[in-house]
């Protein structure tokens, strides 16, 4: 599974989340806003301080015109000419006003257009300031308290996932990290739904399995009481006591292999038997599930024939289980083959899989038990031997290595069973917590 | 099981008027989590234009298409897009791998795309079950026609999403590799409880299905199910 790195603080990853986004858009248009007005405001005071000084300087020429004609036609440029830096007439000019306390110590109060304008400056400003932060942060609020809307959303809908076991609704599909935790929280509510159905389904499996099993065991067993009975009783013949002694062990090797297979399929199942895989050729395991098959195969005259190709198969598997399950397939081929018949076993490789397949020449699998076949006790016709095991148990050694047990079927054709076993490996586990 | 995939009423029509084509007729069907689902019908039987309905990628006239619950189409585009990431896996007949991208970032694409760093092992291991560990770093471009499905379908299991949906995924291959892509699939479907829903024509690869829909004119004529898996 991919990993959510929480050491690696990259930028853009903090970027993909939408509110975070959003906070930068709006502090972004708020900088630019505060500028815009900034730039108003201060061109709007300065035209303001322009005409209380103006005023003020004609009054003051106005003024010391009346009192000195003769200045009159000098006043005006006087004033325009301020700018120019004259150390010594500045001198005078302090030396003059500090007599009547007009220095940097006096009071503002004696320069009105400076008093008026920090008053209103001051009132102004905070007022716009006040008012523009409240905007702000109601607008960045609305991006605050966003996340938790969210959360609380995925809070509800997870008790109710809790309450009612089922998968989480309604998750958050976005980008950025509450999309991610949200996903992945839907992620483990299904996972979770799927381990508790997992459960319950197998909990009926071992209700049915020790059913069957009860079942199975019970007519051999009533059966061999009845014989045994019969055996104790002095009437019986020394010809019929044969007879039923060998009906005995008929049934009693039934029960036997009966009781094997079950305990191998139930330890497969639980996990108590782990298969050991090692790299070996496949060829070698093919001769090692036909072995035991040749006198049955010679027996019923039904010719067995491998195709392997020319290049060995290594495959990692392990071949005592691989071997019984192969034989269990090619058993099951063997009998339901007509006499003179030909079972073949093939084995190939492609790319990602080696595919090893058992056709027979039999009459084929009717297309409704085609999909039953791989059920335990289930059976199909009457023309086999077994119990409905071998099946089920060469499809739990073949899913152990990660393949594919498949069967096809065409009537009066007869059915081809390949497994497929990929070469390398399984796929990666999705988790633990679903494979029970 | 639970329904995973919840069509109902399917419409859509192309056109108006006299060029008006009924792609999809009132087509309505529930696929189950972990069902292997063929759909098959002839070219122009409206089986495409379904897939692109229940990956999102086109909107219906009329009708809902409902995944894990969720009403697809009530989704906004943007949420679509995210829920289209995480929740569906594609695979197309003509492969749609980035050519400029190696094998194993074509792979890790949709996590990336995602911001999520891959696991670095899961990705290795789905190379090497892929067969493609002496390819990963090479370019599309320097792949077989197999060899390129294979890493589109790594793709689509690299975020592990809850449905597959293939569009004529064997169209291009030869019937070794189709067969191999099949498997793949199927062996997906059971390691990680995914549902998939394959286009196709050929019989062959639909009776590899667990359950086959045949479409004709836009409409859903038949639903069998069983084949051969067990």
């Amino acid at each position: 599974m991919e990993r959510l790195s929480e050491t690696r603080r990259s930028f853009g990853r903090l970027w993909r989340n939408p509110g975070v986004r959003r906070f930068a858009a709006i502090c972004l248009a708020a900088a630019v806003v505060l500028m815009l007005f900034a730039w108003l405001y201060s061109r709007y005071e300065s035209d303001r301080l322009k005409r209380e000084w103006l005023a003020r300087d004609e009054r003051l020429i106005g003024s010391l015109a009346a009192a000195h004609p003769e200045l009159a036609p000098e006043l005006p440029r006087l004033f325009v000419e301020d700018g120019k830096e004259d150390p010594e007439a500045r001198k005078l000019g302090q030396e003059l006003a500090s007599r009547y306390g007009l220095d940097e110590k006096a009071d503002s109060s004696i320069f009105p257009i400076v008093e008026r304008f920090r008053s209103e400056l001051w009132i102004k400003l905070s007022a716009g300031l006040g008012l523009f932060i409240l905007l702000l942060s109601l607008l960045l609020f609305r991006v605050y308290a966003s996340p938790y809307r969210h959360i609380h959303r995925l809070a509800v809908s997870l008790e109710k996932s809790v309450k009612q076991n089922s998968p989480m609704d309604k998750p958050l599909y976005e980008d950025g990290e509450l999309g991610l935790l949200s996903h992945t929280v839907q992620e483990l509510s299904l996972r979770l739904q799927e381990t508790i159905s997992q459960l319950h389904k197998e909990k009926t499996l071992l209700k049915d399995t020790v059913a069957d099993i009860s079942h199975q065991l019970k007519t051999p067993l009533t059966s061999l009481a009845i014989y045994v009975e019969l055996l104790q009783d002095p009437r019986t013949s020394r010809e019929d006591a044969r007879e039923f002694l060998e009906t005995c062990r008929r049934e009693l090797e039934r029960m036997e292999w009966l009781i094997l297979t079950l305990l191998k399929i139930a330890r497969l199942e639980a996990e108590a038997l782990e298969i050991v895989p090692v790299r070996a050729p496949l060829s070698d395991t093919v001769e090692m599930a036909l072995d035991p098959l040749r006198s049955v195969a010679e027996l019923r005259r039904v010719r067995l024939r491998v195709e392997t190709p020319q290049e060995e198969i290594p495959l990692l598997h392990d071949p005592k289980w691989l071997s019984e399950a192969l034989t269990n397939l090619v058993k099951n081929a063997i009998e339901h083959s007509p006499e003179g018949g030909q079972v073949t076993v093939r084995t190939e490789r492609t790319p990602m899989f080696a595919h090893i397949s058992v056709r027979d020449q039999g009459e084929g699998i009717d297309e409704q038990h085609l999909p039953h076949i791989f059920k335990k006790f289930y059976q199909s016709s009457p023309a086999g031997s077994g119990v409905g095991l071998g099946l089920p148990l060469a499809k739990s050694i073949v899913e152990k290595h990660d393949g594919l047990l498949s069967a096809s079927s065409r009537p009066e054709e007869g059915t081809t069973f390949t497994m497929t076993i990929p070469l390398h490996r399984t796929l990666p586990q999705a988790s633990s917590l679903t494979n029970l | 099981m639970n329904s995973i995939i919840g069509v109902d009423k399917l419409s859509k029509t192309y056109g108006k008027d006299s060029t008006k084509v009924e792609a999809l007729r009132e087509v309505s069907f529930d696929v189950a989590q972990g069902e292997f689902v063929a759909i098959v019908g002839s070219s122009g039987s409206g089986k495409s234009t379904l897939l692109h309905m229940l990956g999102g990628l086109d909107h219906p006239t009329s009708g809902t298409v409902h995944i894990d619950g969720e009403n697809l189409y009530a989704l906004k585009e943007r949420e679509r897009a995210v829920f289209r990431r995480r929740k569906i896996g594609f695979i197309f007949q003509s492969f749609n791998l980035i050519p400029v991208l190696s094998v194993e970032e074509n792979i890790q694409l949709p996590l990336l795309l995602d911001h999520r760093q891959p696991d670095k092992e899961y990705i290795r291991d789905l190379i090497h079950t892929l067969g493609l560990d002496d390819r990963r770093r090479h370019l599309p471009s320097e792949l077989s026609g197999g060899q390129q499905q294979r890493v589109a379908i790594g793709r689509a299991l690299a975020y592990r999403p809850a449905i597959v949906l293939a569009d004529e995924p064997t169209g291009n291959l030869d019937s070794a590799n189709s067969r191999e892509v099949m498997e793949l699939l199927k062996l997906a479907v059971r390691q990680y409880h995914q549902t998939v829903i394959v286009i196709s024509h050929d019989m062959n690869i639909a009776a590899e299905a667990d359950r086959v829909l045949r479409m004709q004119d836009g409409r859903l004529v038949s639903d069998t199910r069983g084949g051969n898996r067990a």
